[in-house]
């Protein structure tokens, strides 16, 4: 077992899924890596980005498409590796994998050059990625606002991500989160703060959900 | 969404209402619409955040083991490339002793020894420097100096949970030490407390390792 986990070896597309999905630590660790490998030897051929940045949409890239996993959106079904209205897959995982990884960098262009281009060409823009978001990143099943928000999440800024992981994930109080975050003078402050995150992030969610998925 | 809901919802979510003030809110729930569409959004939110930072932590975790793995794996090559070398050297040593100038008596001294003390780094390069300058008692001060920081990095091997990072580690450490060991010898020597270098030599010739050989032929030559 430690010798696995030290050493990731490859596996086939339908055995990183299986493993995924069963929550194997070791096959988890292996498609990190085998994404990971591909992702480094390959995403110069996609699109350009430093090192720093090159990290983060890899990052947001694996999470989704390990939540997609988790929901059973990518799955084997008799040995055969299906994905969307299960339909089998015609191409390699990290072929899928790259995919997302393109949709990511677009959004993080997006989210650092808002303002700078002419509105018909955004608007164009967006109509020719409506239909490849909708195909890669939101499905219309029923966890799609889930979906939304998950992406959501991670184009939040730094300090409402903060608030939200502290008080979701750690579960820590406000008072907690006051002695860890001390530029909040009171408790109403850091109230009011987290509220206006959540109503940010929700505003975000539905104009997504509308634009993608009611288009 | 409204702000007031919002302390509710939380207190709800994360266990922190009492069982009674839970079925209330729950009945609450069922009559407004406006509530239980932002409960779901929180729902929604609390289980994006927890599945996004679990999934953080197991890459921040990975990313580290694959650093550490290349950096064992540089430290590997290294060693090797060491070796050949120390290998090719000490070949070349007999074949020139053997052949060529065997017969005369080997003089030691302490000041014309040549050091490999590559793995040592910036430190012992400073105290190959005072060996070979004949500043013997400054060089044992440096020794010790280094012998105590190893003292405390072999502590801190303690607290590491990989087993096999452990004894790699352990290994590494044990390396330094002998190292320093073998540069103590000399400044022994130099600075005449015989005895207590070939204390230091019976030592190191009987602990497995790089200078176990070296010290065995010093420690004979300087007892003969």
């Amino acid at each position: 077992m430690a010798e696995a986990r030290l050493f990731a070896k490859t596996y086939s597309d339908v055995a990183y899924v299986e493993g995924m999905y069963r929550r194997d630590p070791v096959m988890e660790r292996a498609l990190h890596k085998h994404c990971k490998q591909y992702f480094d030897e390959n995403y110069r051929g996609v699109f350009f980005v430093g090192d720093e940045h090159k990290t983060e949409i890899f990052q947001e890239s694996f999470i989704t498409l390990w939540e997609k996993i988790e929901k059973r959106k990518i799955y084997v079904e008799d040995g055969i590796l299906k994905g969307k209205d299960g339909s089998p897959f015609t191409g390699k995982l990290t072929t899928y994998f790259m995919g997302i990884a393109k949709l990511k960098f677009k959004e993080w262009v997006r989210d650092r050059h808002t303002g700078q281009d002419a509105e018909d060409e955004e608007k164009k823009r967006k109509a020719k990625d409506a239909e490849i978001y909708k195909e890669m990143l939101y499905d219309e099943g029923e966890n799609a606002m889930l979906e939304i928000i998950s992406d959501c999440i991670s184009h939040m800024s730094e300090r409402c991500c903060q608030i939200l992981t502290l008080f979701y994930y750690k579960e820590k109080s406000l008072d907690d989160i006051m002695l860890e975050l001390p530029t909040f003078k009171s408790k109403n402050a850091l109230k009011t703060e987290k509220y206006k995150c959540m109503e940010n992030l929700r505003k975000s969610a539905q104009e997504i959900y509308h634009r993608y998925l009611n288009a | 969404m409204k702000i007031e809901y919002q302390d509710h919802i939380d207190d709800y979510l994360l266990g922190r209402m009492s069982d009674e003030d839970s079925k209330v809110f729950e009945q609450e729930l069922k009559n407004d619409d406006e509530l239980r569409e932002q409960m779901e959004f929180t729902k929604d939110l609390q289980t994006a955040t927890k599945s996004r930072n679990e999934k953080l932590a197991k890459m921040r975790e990975w990313e580290d083991d694959y650093e550490w793995e290349d950096d064992r794996r540089g430290k590997r090559q290294y060693l090797y490339w060491i070796s050949g070398i120390a290998a090719i050297f000490i070949v070349g040593f007999f074949l020139i002793h053997n052949y060529m100038g065997g017969k005369e008596d080997m003089m030691f001294n302490p000041s014309s020894i040549e050091y490999s003390t590559m793995r040592g780094g910036g430190n012992y390069e400073n105290i190959e420097k005072l060996l070979v300058d004949k500043n013997y008692e400054d060089a044992m001060k440096q020794i010790e100096i280094e012998e105590t920081k190893i003292a405390g990095q072999r502590t801190a091997t303690d607290s590491i949970a990989d087993e096999e990072r452990r004894a790699y580690d352990r290994m590494l450490i044990q390396e330094k030490a002998d190292e320093l060991s073998w540069m103590k010898v000399y400044a022994l020597l130099g600075a005449d407390r015989r005895d207590d270098a070939l204390q230091l030599l019976d030592e190191l010739r009987h602990t497995e390792g790089e200078y176990k050989e070296k010290a065995d032929s010093l420690y004979l030559i300087i007892c003969k």
